[in-house]
C-alpha cells in the first residue's frame, strides 16, 4: 500500500528498513526510526481512538508526551501493554496496536451516542446523576462506570518482562537534551562534573531538530550531533535517551524512567525492558522545554486539528504530511516556521493570524514565499466528523469581539499554534514558588526551594541565542562549584530569526446561533461550557474546578489543557491569571508502568527471607513452612495425606509422650560481654539478676517504660563477664535495640557490649519424657542427670567433634533441653539428633504443635504479650521485684495498672468440650445481648489440647483472677460463631511444672 | 562430621547470564568466601586502653570511620566508634586477639559462622551493587566499608582493590540464599562466572 502522506527526501528515518506492523487487525509499513504515529500519518490513518467521555474521534494532536489523544493498546512479543501514546512509540517489527475506549470499532463507535446525548452529561453529571436512589450505587452505577472508565486493559498474565533498578549519583542532572540541556550538560562536563543528561525521546536535539538555526556554521542536527558525540566520549557523563525524568523528590532526588527495550520487537535476553532511576543530584539543570498551546475554537478536537509544532516535527523528522491541504491558524511566529516547511514541500498552506498586520523576518520570508496569509482571521469551528474536511474562518474585529462574514474554506488539517507553555512541571514538584510571566502569558519557575536551575524555554527563553547563552553559563557556574574547575566554553555563534511579538488572544468567540463545543482539555472532553457550567455553581478554588470538571486529570495531566483553562476561569472571574493560580504538579510527568514501579521486587526476589543452616533438611522431609517475620521456619511436617491438624497433633503428642526436636535457631541470641553485665541485666529484667551462677540461666522479663511487656526469654551466664540472652523470635532486633539505647543513652557508665549472635549458633530443641535419653547418647561423656544437669543449668559438650552448648530450658513445659552449635555444623547436628533419636521414637515438630504444647502449659507468648499487658496480666507478677528498680517499674504502679479488677490471662474450654474457640474471640457474658455486647476479654491463642483431646484456649480476661469456674460466651462474629465456655486456669496441663524438672 | 556454609546448598559454579562472545576477564566474578574468622572487637566505654598502642596481625584499629585497616591475610574494618570487624583467613588469630585484649577493656566475639560473605570482582561489579543498593558506589574506594542495604538485606561493604574492583559483601548468614539469588540476578545483564 503507498504511503500518500509520506515525503521522499526528508525525515531522519532509516528508508532502508521497512518495518511491518498492524493498527486495528490491518496491515501496514513504516520505517526505521518512525513513531506508530508517524508510521499511521504516513498511511493515511488519522482515526486512531475515542474521546473518553463523548466517545468522539480522536486523531493526533501532538508528536510526543503533549499529545492527549493517541492511546493505544499495544500488543509485543505475547504481552499487552494499556495507555501507550503511539506519538511516543517507536515502530518495531510486528508492532501491532488497537484503539482503545471504543467499540465495536474505532470507525462505529456505539459509545459515540454520547456525543449527541451530550447535553445530559455536562461537568460533574457524576456527582448528580448517581447520588439517587442509593440502593442502585453498588449494582447499578458503579458496575457500569467501573466498565467505562479507563483507556485499554491490564494484562491478567504474569509479566514476563524484567524491570530493574537503579541507584545513581551526579553532580549535574540535566532534564531534556534541546539547546538549553546541550549547552548546560557540555560547559558542566567540560569543567569536569559528574553529568547525567537525560532526554525522553531517542533522537537527541529537542527543538534543534526541526528549527532552522545555524550555530557555529552549522545547521541546529549537526550541532547537537556534535555535541552529543563528544558527551558520550566523556567519562563523567551518562547520556541517556528513551529516559523521562519524572518526578522530582525532596533533598535533589529525581527519579527517571528509562525504556530499554520497549521500541524492540522482544527484549534482549537479561536486560530489563525499563529500569528506574533513583538519581540524587547535587544540582538539577531542568531543560525540559515547552509546549505548544492549543488554540480554542469550534470542534476543535476533530481529527486532523494538530499543534504546528507537531506537524513540523511529523514533516522534518519523519517525512510526514498531516495533510496536503493545510491551514495555519496561528497567534504567533511560530505557525509560520510550519507553514514554510510546508511550502518548501511542495504544500500550499493557508496562513490564518489573529493578529493585525505584524512585522517581522519570518513573516516576511512567508510572503516572500508566495504562501496565502490572511492577517485578523481566526477558524470559527472545523468541519467534518472523523477527519477535517473544512474550516469555517472570519475575519476578526481588533477587540476579538466581533466576527466578520464566515467563509467556508476546503482543507484537510488545521495546525494550531497559541504560542508556548514553558513545561514547569518538575521545576513545580522541587518546590519551587513559580511566577506568572506576562509577556508569555504562562509561569516560569521563580524562587527555588531545592538546587535547581531551569533554562531555556522551559523557562520562557524563546531565542536560540539567549537560550544558548544563559545555558552555558549555568552549566559553567554550576560546575564550577561542584567540581572546583574553571574551564569555560566559548558559546558558539547563533544565527536564527527574530520574531514578532505573539497576540495574548486564544479562545475564538462563537458566532451567533452557533454551538459549537469548543474543547480545552481534549482527553476528558472537558468543553468551554464546562468551565463555565462549573463556575457557574459556585466552584471557585482552581483545585475544585478541575477536580468537578476533570479538566487536566488522567494519562495526560493537562498538558495542552492547563493555562488555557486558567485564561477562561481568569476572564470569567475578572482575575489575572495569577490570581487563579495553577493546580499542583505532581510526579508522575508522564505515566510510569507499574514493572518499573516494582522492579525486580516480583516472586523469591519479592522480599528477602531468612533460612536457619537446617532449611534443607526440612524441605526434604516434607516440611510446610510459614513466616516467622523474615524466617521460614517449618510449621508441621507433612505426613501422607496429614492435614495441618492432623499433623500438629501428633507431633505434640510424639513430644509429651517420648521426644520431638524443634528447630529453634530463630530465637534471637545476645552475646552480651562486660564488667558490668549482670548490673545491666538488673536495670533491664523485673527480677533480679545480680547473683546469677556461672553456668546457670535464669528467665526474665523486660518492660517498656510505660510498663507493658516488652519482652521475654532466658538469660544464661556463660562466664563470670559472659551472657547469652535469648529473645523471640519476633523481638530479637527490637530487644537488641532496646539494650543498645539504654546503653548509649542512658547509662553510659556502663561497660557493657551487646551483639547479635543469631546467625553464629544453629539451635535445636529436643523436648519431652525421652530427651534425656537422647542428650545422653548425643554427650555420653557429660552427666545429664538431675544432679549434672539441672532445669535451667547450662553445660558445654563435645558432639562427635562440634563444639557445642547445652541449655536445660524449656518451652515446651516438658523436659527439654536446647542445643546450641556453631552455624556450619547445624545440619549436622540435626541429623545426629534424629539419627541418636530412632530408638526413642523422636520426631521433628514445628510451630503449629510448639504452639499446642506453649498453650496448654500457660506459657505466654506473642499473642499475649501484644504490646497491650503488663506481667500481671500474663501472670508473671512473681517475676517483678519490689526491691530495685528497673525499666517501667514506675509504671506499674499507674491506678488503671493495680486495679483489683485488672486483666490476666486464664483458660478457656468449650462446655461442649469438642468447639474449637476461634483466635480473637470475644468473651461476654450474655451470648445475646443488645450490641454492643460488652467485652470482658479476648481470645489471645487457641490448640486442641494433646493431653485431654479437647479444645483449649488462652484468654487475657477482665478480672481474669476471680473468673475462674465462670460460664461465658466466645463470640466470633467474624466466623458466625457462639460457643459456651468456661473460665478455667491457664496452666491446663502439669500446673505445678513438675515435668520440666523431672 | 560434615559442616555446610551459608550458600553451599545454593552455589553453583559456572558461566551464567549474558557471558557468551564476551572476554572471560569482562565477565563478573562470584564467589563465596568461607572459612574465614570473624570477630567484633568493641572497647568498652570507659577503657583507658590506647587503641594507637593495640597491633594485631601487624595491623592498628583505625579510628577514621568506615576505613579498613589490612594486609593480604587480614582486614579490621571500622564499623562504629570503639566498634571494629575483624576479618582473617588466619583462623588461629581469635587466640592471640583474646590474650591481647583484656576482657575489662574489650569485648571479642567471634562471629565466623554468623555471616554469607559474597565477593564481586569486576569492572561491572558497581554497577551491579547500583541495582540494589542506594549508597553511592562513584565514592567507593579501596579500603573504604560501609553499612547498607541491598533489595532491603542489611550488608557490610568492604572495597577490597579497585583495581580491579573487588568488593566483599557480608549478609547476615540467613539472609544468604536472598543474597545470592539478587546479586546473581542483578550480575545477568553482564554475565558472570561463578569461581
Amino acid at each position: 500500500m503507498p504511503q500518500n502522506f509520506r515525503l521522499d527526501n526528508i525525515g531522519l528515518i532509516n528508508r532502508d528498513k521497512k518495518i511491518s506492523f498492524k493498527f486495528n487487525g490491518k496491515s501496514y509499513f513504516g520505517y526505521e526510526g518512525d513513531t506508530l504515529a508517524s508510521a499511521l500519518i504516513a498511511n493515511g490513518v488519522h482515526l486512531v481512538g475515542r474521546s473518553f467521555k463523548y466517545h468522539r474521534p480522536r486523531g493526533f494532536f501532538g508528536s510526543g508526551v503533549d499529545d492527549p489523544y493517541a492511546i493505544v493498546q499495544l500488543y509485543r512479543n505475547n504481552e499487552t501493554d494499556p495507555n501507550v501514546r503511539a506519538t511516543e512509540q517507536e515502530l518495531f517489527e510486528g508492532l501491532e496496536a488497537k484503539s482503545v475506549n471504543c467499540w465495536p470499532n474505532v470507525k462505529y463507535d456505539i459509545g459515540a451516542i454520547n456525543n449527541f446525548l451530550n447535553k445530559f452529561f455536562p461537568a460533574g453529571f457524576y456527582y448528580k446523576t448517581f447520588m439517587w436512589p442509593k440502593s442502585f450505587w453498588y449494582k447499578v452505577y458503579e458496575p457500569f462506570i467501573r466498565k467505562a472508565a479507563g483507556f485499554g486493559i491490564a494484562s491478567i498474565k504474569h509479566d514476563q518482562e524484567r524491570y530493574e533498578h537503579k541507584y545513581e549519583y551526579c553532580d549535574l542532572l540535566i532534564t531534556g537534551s534541546g539547546p538549553s540541556g546541550l549547552a548546560s550538560a557540555y560547559a558542566a562536563a567540560k569543567n569536569g562534573a559528574k553529568v547525567i543528561l537525560a532526554e525522553d525521546k531517542p533522537r537527541f536535539g529537542g527543538s534543534l531538530l526541526t528549527s532552522e538555526v545555524n550555530i557555529g556554521n552549522q545547521n541546529g542536527k549537526e550541532w547537537a550531533d556534535k555535541i552529543i558525540t563528544e558527551l558520550k566520549e566523556m567519562p563523567n557523563v551518562i547520556v541517556k535517551n528513551r529516559a523521562q525524568v519524572f518526578g522530582y523528590y525532596d533533598h535533589n532526588m529525581l527519579v527517571m524512567s528509562e525504556r530499554l527495550n520497549d521500541h524492540l520487537p522482544k527484549s534482549k535476553k537479561y536486560t530489563s525492558k525499563q529500569r528506574l532511576w533513583y538519581i540524587r543530584a547535587k544540582e538539577v539543570v531542568i531543560s525540559s522545554g515547552s509546549i505548544e498551546r492549543p488554540l480554542v475554537f469550534g470542534n476543535n478536537d476533530t481529527p486532523g486539528v494538530v499543534l504546528s509544532s507537531a506537524a513540523k516535527e511529523y514533516l522534518k523528522v519523519y517525512g510526514v504530511l498531516v495533510g496536503r491541504n493545510p491551514i495555519i491558524f496561528t497567534n504567533n511566529d511560530s505557525g509560520y516556521e510550519t507553514a514554510i516547511e510546508f511550502k518548501k514541500n511542495g504544500i500550499w498552506p493557508i496562513v490564518l493570524d489573529t493578529r493585525n498586520n505584524p512585522d517581522s523576518e519570518i513573516i516576511d520570508e512567508a510572503k516572500r514565499m508566495g504562501i496565502n496569509i490572511k492577517f485578523s482571521y481566526v477558524v470559527i469551528a472545523a468541519k467534518g466528523y472523523k477527519k477535517v474536511k473544512s474550516a469555517e474562518i472570519a475575519k476578526i474585529s481588533e477587540d476579538k469581539k466581533d466576527l466578520g462574514q464566515i467563509e467556508n474554506i476546503n482543507c484537510d488539517c488545521i495546525c494550531v499554534s497559541g504560542f508556548w507553555t514553558p513545561t514547569i512541571h518538575l521545576a513545580s514538584q522541587s518546590g519551587n514558588k513559580t511566577k506568572f510571566n506576562k509577556e508569555i502569558d504562562a509561569f516560569v519557575p521563580g524562587q527555588s526551594k531545592q538546587q535547581e536551575t531551569t533554562v531555556g524555554s522551559a523557562n520562557g527563553i524563546f531565542t536560540l541565542e539567549e537560550t544558548l547563552k544563559t545555558s552555558f553559563e549555568i552549566g559553567h557556574k554550576l560546575s564550577k562549584e561542584l567540581a572546583t574547575n574553571d574551564n569555560k566554553v566559548s558559546v558558539p555563534k547563533v544565527v536564527e530569526k527574530k520574531s514578532s511579538k505573539h497576540d495574548k488572544f486564544w479562545c475564538v468567540p462563537l458566532p451567533k446561533g452557533k454551538k459549537y463545543k469548543r474543547f480545552l482539555d481534549f482527553q476528558n472532553d472537558v468543553a468551554v461550557t464546562d468551565i463555565e457550567l462549573a463556575l457557574r455553581e459556585g466552584y471557585r478554588s482552581i483545585e475544585h474546578v478541575k477536580r468537578y470538571t476533570t479538566l487536566g486529570m488522567a494519562t495526560d495531566q493537562g498538558k495542552t489543557s492547563n493555562l488555557n483553562g486558567l485564561q477562561l476561569v481568569s476572564n470569567v472571574e475578572n482575575k489575572i491569571v495569577p490570581e487563579v493560580g495553577h493546580t499542583t504538579f505532581r510526579p508522575p510527568y508522564t505515566p510510569v508502568t507499574i514493572g518499573a514501579i516494582v522492579g525486580r521486587e516480583i516472586g523469591k526476589h519479592s522480599k528477602p527471607t531468612r533460612k536457619s543452616p537446617m532449611h534443607l533438611w526440612h524441605e526434604k522431609n516434607n516440611a510446610v513452612f510459614v513466616d516467622a517475620g523474615a524466617w521460614l521456619r517449618p510449621r508441621y511436617y507433612k505426613q501422607g495425606n496429614e492435614t495441618l491438624f492432623e499433623a500438629s497433633k501428633r507431633e505434640a503428642t510424639n513430644v509429651r509422650k517420648n521426644v520431638g526436636v524443634c528447630d529453634v535457631t530463630t530465637l534471637g541470641k545476645i552475646d552480651i560481654k562486660g564488667p558490668d553485665v549482670a548490673e545491666f541485666l538488673n536495670r533491664v529484667y523485673t527480677n533480679a539478676w545480680l547473683k546469677l551462677p556461672v553456668g546457670k540461666a535464669r528467665y526474665g522479663v523486660m518492660l517498656r517504660e510505660d510498663g507493658i511487656v516488652m519482652d521475654d526469654g532466658t538469660t544464661t551466664r556463660i562466664l563470670e563477664n559472659h551472657y547469652h540472652m535469648t529473645t523471640t523470635t519476633a523481638q530479637a532486633a527490637n530487644v537488641l535495640s532496646h539494650l543498645e539505647y539504654y546503653l548509649q543513652v542512658v547509662w553510659p557508665e556502663l561497660n557493657v557490649n551487646v551483639v547479635s549472635t543469631t546467625e553464629q549458633w544453629a539451635g535445636a530443641a529436643i523436648a519431652g519424657p525421652k530427651s534425656r535419653d537422647v542428650l545422653q547418647k548425643l554427650f555420653p561423656d557429660i552427666n545429664v542427670s538431675n544432679e549434672g544437669l539441672p532445669f535451667m543449668g547450662y553445660i558445654e559438650g563435645n558432639l562427635f567433634g562440634v563444639y557445642a552448648r547445652i541449655f536445660r530450658i524449656s518451652f515446651s513445659g516438658e523436659l527439654a533441653y536446647e542445643i546450641n552449635v556453631e552455624s556450619d555444623n547445624g545440619n549436622f547436628m540435626w541429623e545426629k539428633i534424629m539419627e541418636i533419636g530412632r530408638e526413642f521414637a523422636i520426631q521433628p515438630y514445628g510451630t503449629e504443635a510448639l504452639s499446642t504444647l506453649r498453650i496448654e502449659m500457660g506459657h505466654v507468648a506473642g499473642s499475649e504479650l501484644d504490646g497491650r499487658t503488663i506481667p500481671y496480666d500474663n501472670s508473671l507478677e512473681g517475676l517483678v521485684s519490689k526491691k530495685k528498680d528497673f525499666i517501667g517499674k514506675r509504671s506499674l504502679n499507674r491506678p488503671a495498672f493495680v486495679a483489683e479488677d485488672r486483666q490476666k490471662v486464664v483458660g478457656v474450654v468449650p462446655i461442649d468440650k469438642k468447639t474449637s474457640i476461634p483466635e480473637g474471640s470475644h468473651l461476654v457474658k450474655d451470648a445475646n445481648a443488645k450490641l454492643p455486647n460488652p467485652k470482658l476479654g479476648h481470645v489471645s491463642a487457641s490448640c486442641w489440647s494433646v493431653e485431654y483431646n479437647n479444645p483449649f484456649s488462652l484468654a487475657i480476661l477482665h478480672d481474669g483472677k476471680n473468673m475462674i469456674g465462670q460460664k461465658l460466651f466466645a463470640l466470633s462474629p467474624l466466623k458466625n460463631k457462639s460457643i459456651p465456655v468456661e473460665i478455667v486456669s491457664s496452666h491446663y496441663v502439669d500446673p505445678k511444672g513438675q515435668r520440666v524438672r523431672s | 562430621m560434615k559442616s555446610i556454609t551459608a550458600l553451599e546448598n545454593i552455589y553453583k559454579k559456572g558461566l551464567f547470564g549474558d557471558h557468551e562472545n564476551k572476554n572471560e576477564n569482562k565477565l563478573i566474578k562470584i564467589q563465596e568466601r568461607k572459612n574465614l574468622l570473624i570477630v567484633q572487637i568493641a572497647q568498652h566505654k570507659n577503657s583507658s586502653t590506647l587503641i594507637k598502642d593495640i597491633n594485631i596481625d601487624g595491623l592498628n584499629l583505625t579510628n577514621e570511620a568506615l576505613k579498613v585497616t589490612s594486609n593480604s591475610d587480614t582486614r579490621i574494618l571500622w564499623c562504629g566508634p570503639k566498634n571494629w570487624l575483624l576479618v582473617s583467613t588466619k583462623k588461629d588469630l581469635l587466640i592471640t586477639i583474646k590474650q591481647l585484649l583484656k576482657e575489662i577493656d574489650f569485648a571479642v566475639t567471634d562471629l565466623s559462622h554468623s555471616r554469607a560473605i559474597i565477593e564481586l570482582e569486576g569492572e561491572n561489579s558497581k554497577e551491579v551493587l547500583k541495582k540494589g543498593c542506594p549508597f553511592n558506589f562513584n565514592e567507593l574506594k579501596k579500603n573504604d566499608c560501609v553499612n547498607s542495604v541491598f533489595h532491603n538485606i542489611t550488608i557490610t561493604i568492604d572495597m577490597i582493590s579497585d583495581n580491579p574492583n573487588i568488593i566483599r559483601l557480608f549478609a547476615l548468614r540467613s539472609f544468604g540464599e536472598s543474597l545470592y539469588h539478587s546479586i546473581t540476578d542483578a550480575c545477568l545483564e553482564f554475565g558472570y562466572k561463578a569461581i
